[in-house]
């Protein structure tokens, strides 16, 4: 089975239910690692990030998942960019209109 | 400047920022302790990576992950140095915690705008003082030293 950026970002965006996911993914040689960033993660503990993406890709790609994916690290845009301006959302940036 | 650092300067300077970090530590002299200790694994990744890549060892690719630790740690994982996955779970939850709390621009930054930032991201507060979290990334740092120096022998 072939493991692409795309599809390990699909398995963990659909598996998760990511809300508006950033991926950060390299393929160096035949491994893919990285970081994800949503704030699905938010309120969330490293060990319980990592089983999530763990289960995840498990689940997408069965033991094979393991092998062909290196690590991924799980953030919020918060903890990504502390010094990176709020995203104002839609419903903020109408509110009060 | 070229200072043709390599594998055992980073060794050495992660392992001294490490103990630098300890001492600032105990003054309770936080910013300057995280700053340091978080230094100290940028260098121990460094050192593994030079270990055992050999176009970067022989300088005929440059390492161009910058001084961030998330993406150095990326680069450990494509050398196949953490064969066994149990492992490098382990290694991606403590780097994935120092990544967090640490990044480059902290040498700029004062203790009380580092407790602020901390105190945003969760890690200390009411029930957490800056000093355990302190400690306790500090002993973090310590174990993704330890591991690393197992890549570098």
């Amino acid at each position: 089975m072939r493991i692409t950026k795309a599809a390990v970002e699909a398995a963990l965006k659909s598996k998760l239910k990511l809300k508006e996911p950033q991926f950060r993914l390299e393929k160096w040689g035949s491994l893919i690692s990285g970081s994800v960033i949503s704030t699905t993660f938010k309120g969330k503990g490293d060990w319980r990030r990592q089983i999530m993406i763990s289960d995840a890709l498990e689940t997408a790609f069965g033991d094979i998942g393991a092998k062909r994916v290196g690590m991924i690290l799980a953030y919020t845009p918060f903890e990504w960019d502390p010094f990176a301006p709020p995203v104002r959302t839609k419903e903020k940036a109408t509110a009060g209109k | 400047m070229n200072y043709n650092l390599g594998q055992i300067d980073y060794r050495r300077a992660g392992l001294e920022r490490l103990r630098e970090g300890s001492i600032l530590l105990n003054r309770e002299l936080f910013a300057g302790s995280v700053y340091l200790s978080g230094r100290a694994v940028e260098c121990i990744l460094r050192a593994v990576i030079w270990k055992h890549d050999t176009e970067i060892r022989t300088r005929k690719a440059a390492l161009d992950t910058g001084h961030d630790l998330r993406e150095l740690l990326g680069r450990v994982t494509q050398l196949g140095v953490l064969e066994e996955v149990e492992y490098r779970f382990e290694l991606a939850i403590d780097v994935q915690r120092i990544g967090r709390l640490w990044f480059n621009n902290m040498r700029f930054v004062p203790t009380e705008r580092m407790k602020t930032i901390w105190w945003k991201l969760g890690e200390s507060g009411k029930r957490r003082t800056l000093k355990q979290a302190a400690a306790d990334y500090h002993d973090k740092c310590s174990a993704i030293v330890e591991r690393c120096e197992v890549l570098c022998e």
